[in-house]
């Protein structure tokens, strides 16, 4: 009767702590001992089918190592029936290679007769596939105190630890990731402690990861850097905003590195929020930046001063040429009077290039200034065939401006929009050698489109494409005497992508180009 | 009554050639070669207008220009810049408070041609 209460008392335990087999087995093993001495029929039912329904398998061999008893778990677990191995001894079950080492383990537990635990070995099912146990057993006594064998609990733990190897493995294989990556990475929790840094975080901060783990920027770093790198990492926590920070570290060795770090937030299944950051060292290519900035500078420099000093002599020049060319020194004769024109043309080719090359540099460096006011196209139009008039009629050419409609206002540069259109009239006057040279204005939705057209002898197709790029004239062959500089579609192209503008050409060899200028009506100004 | 025109400029050879077509044109012309002769002639002499270059030694066009300027006795004398320094040269234009520019290398026409519009 007492019996019973004591095990109806802890078999309630039992069902609250079913799944810990260590709490199962020192239960059995108290029980055991009171019960030892009185036969096995007299076991308790209720405790067999206990550690039975555990999926345990309970066993017990004499001091020789050869089965005793077992229950019927050793079904599910090696396949055999209980009969079929009690009076065999347990090292018949094992693979032949471990066999050994399994007899020096027993002798060494029974010569000391002390309970085991967390003991994994090696059987062979039925059919010969192994299976991974673990054992934990104790030391029986009779009467007399004399040890007669060991009983004991063994679990399947086989599929456990195909589990736990593939577990180990995509963790094993994740780590080897983040530590190949060559930028630092690291994740840090709510309170900033690091919990998770690569190999190339510890090569750029110089400092163990184990001994960085826990620790936050305030354990390593001065205090104002600290405190940067702590504000920057509390905002990404309080906006939830990915956020890339530029920030100076100075190393260990007191060389000042710019460093840029992407900050992410990432929550686990808890609610835990980390940071999860990657840093990349940019000090390299600030360097090179820096040159390049220099280099920049200095390039504009030098085509301003250059510019400077080869204009002035210029003026001398052709001031001199167009005082003599004009008759104010004294009457020239013809033949001077050619000559001292090729002078003239020359000077002002000279002077073009000049020009086209510092206004190419200035738009290319971003430095040209552009007076943005609404501008009356139409009135730019007719100020342009005014001023082009004189030099198309002169080549024999008609020269007609159409513009359809009000044209609105264009908010834009005028003198800029005058060197574009004045540029592609000039073009078109040179390729040019009969026929018409017409201009044609139109709103088209919210903005104008002007097209400048010529009778001239056109652009080959695979020459289309390269015309606008700076310093790519047509090939000679192709093209009549070129006095242009291999700039002026290049500028033109820049001015128009500076109103927000497109630029285009179209043609047919032998018939004629048209070239397309379209600029956006804006409201503003 | 002959006008009468201050050229400034260093380069010498520019000064003879702009100082010979303004005397066959019927201007009377004074030279400076240097900011500080600049501003002596201009305020002994009292020019009709002034053609100013940008870099000159001793002091630059700029100091000529905003000392010329800013002074009620002088600040009537038109001053056009002539200069072979385009980098912005509107805003240089400003600073020296000039009413007009040309650019170097220029066509003496050009040149003529302004001169007749603050002379007349």
């Amino acid at each position: 009767m007492l019996f019973t209460m004591h095990n109806a008392i802890i078999l309630a335990i039992v069902a609250i702590c079913v799944s810990s087999v260590g709490f199962l087995w020192s239960l059995f093993v108290y029980l055991s001992r009171r019960t030892r001495g009185n036969s096995v029929s007299q076991r308790s039912a209720s405790l067999e089918q206990l550690v039975l329904n555990s999926g345990g398998w309970n066993w017990e061999i004499d001091t020789n190592g050869f089965f005793t008893y077992s229950n019927e778990a050793v079904k599910h677990i090696l396949g055999y029936e209980p009969r079929e191995i009690i009076g065999k001894h347990f090292c018949d079950f094992c693979p032949p290679q471990e066999k050994e080492a399994y007899f020096k383990k027993t002798r060494e537990l029974f010569t000391k007769r002390m309970p085991f635990s967390r003991v994994f070995m090696k059987y062979l099912r039925r059919g010969g596939a192994e299976v991974l146990i673990e054992s934990t057993g104790t030391p029986l006594y009779d009467k007399e105190k004399n040890v007669t064998g060991f009983a004991g609990i063994d679990h399947d733990i086989t599929e456990q630890k195909k589990i736990e190897a593939a577990f180990q493995e995509s963790r094993d294989y994740l780590y080897k990731i983040i530590n190949s990556i060559a930028d630092p990475i690291f994740v840090k929790d709510r309170d900033h402690r690091w919990v998770l840094l690569n190999d190339a975080h510890q090569e750029m901060f110089g400092i163990p990861t184990q001994d960085m783990l826990g620790k936050t920027d305030r354990d390593y770093f001065p205090k104002e850097q600290a405190d940067v790198f702590w504000a920057k990492d509390e905002a990404v926590f309080e906006t939830g905003k990915e956020n890339i920070n530029e920030e100076l570290w100075t190393n260990s060795h007191g060389v000042m590195h710019t460093i840029v770090t992407k900050k992410a937030i990432y929550t686990d299944k808890k609610g835990n929020r980390f940071i999860v950051g990657i840093i990349r060292d940019i000090s390299d290519l600030k360097k090179v930046e820096e040159k390049l900035k220099k280099a920049m500078e200095a390039r504009s420099r030098f085509t301003s001063v250059v510019s400077h000093e080869l204009r002035t002599p210029l003026a001398a020049m052709k001031t001199g040429v167009n005082l003599v060319l004009d008759g104010l020194a004294g009457t020239i004769n013809e033949e001077q009077r050619e000559f001292l024109d090729i002078v003239r043309r020359n000077l002002d080719r000279l002077a073009r290039l000049i020009n086209d090359v510092l206004d190419f540099q200035k738009l290319d460096s971003g430095r040209m200034y552009f007076k943005m006011e609404p501008v009356d196209i139409a009135d730019l139009l007719h100020e342009t065939r005014d001023a082009m008039k004189g030099l198309v009629e002169k080549k024999g050419l008609e020269f007609k401006v159409a513009i359809e409609g009000r044209l609105p206002k264009c908010v834009a540069d005028k003198d800029r929009l005058i060197q574009v259109l004045t540029n592609l009239i000039n073009n078109a006057a040179s390729f040019t050698h009969k026929g018409a040279i017409s201009i044609l204005a139109a709103q088209e939705n919210n903005h104008i489109h002007i097209q400048i057209h010529d009778t001239g002898i056109g652009i080959e197709e695979e020459d289309l494409a390269r015309i606008f790029n700076a310093f790519e004239q047509v090939e000679r062959e192709r093209s009549p005497r070129r006095e242009g500089t291999g700039l002026g579609l290049a500028i033109c192209q820049e001015i128009v992508s500076k109103h927000n503008g497109k630029i285009w050409a179209a043609s047919q060899p032998g018939q004629g180009s048209t070239f397309h200028v379209v600029l956006p009506i804006t409201q503003e100004g | 009554m002959m006008k009468k025109i201050l050229v400034v400029d260093d380069e010498e050879d520019i000064l003879k050639e702009v100082t010979f077509i303004l005397r066959k044109k019927g201007f009377e012309v004074l030279c400076a070669a240097d900011g500080k002769e600049a501003l002596e002639i201009a305020t002994q002499q009292n020019p009709d207008l002034i053609l100013l270059d940008l870099f000159l030694p001793i002091f630059d066009g700029t100091v000529v220009g905003k000392r010329l300027k800013t002074s009620d006795a002088f600040k009537h004398i038109p001053i056009i810049l002539l200069t072979a320094s385009a980098d912005n040269i509107e805003e240089k234009r400003d600073e020296c408070m000039a009413d007009d520019y040309i650019l170097k290398p220029f066509d003496y026409k050009e040149l003529l041609e302004k001169l007749s519009k603050f002379l007349s």
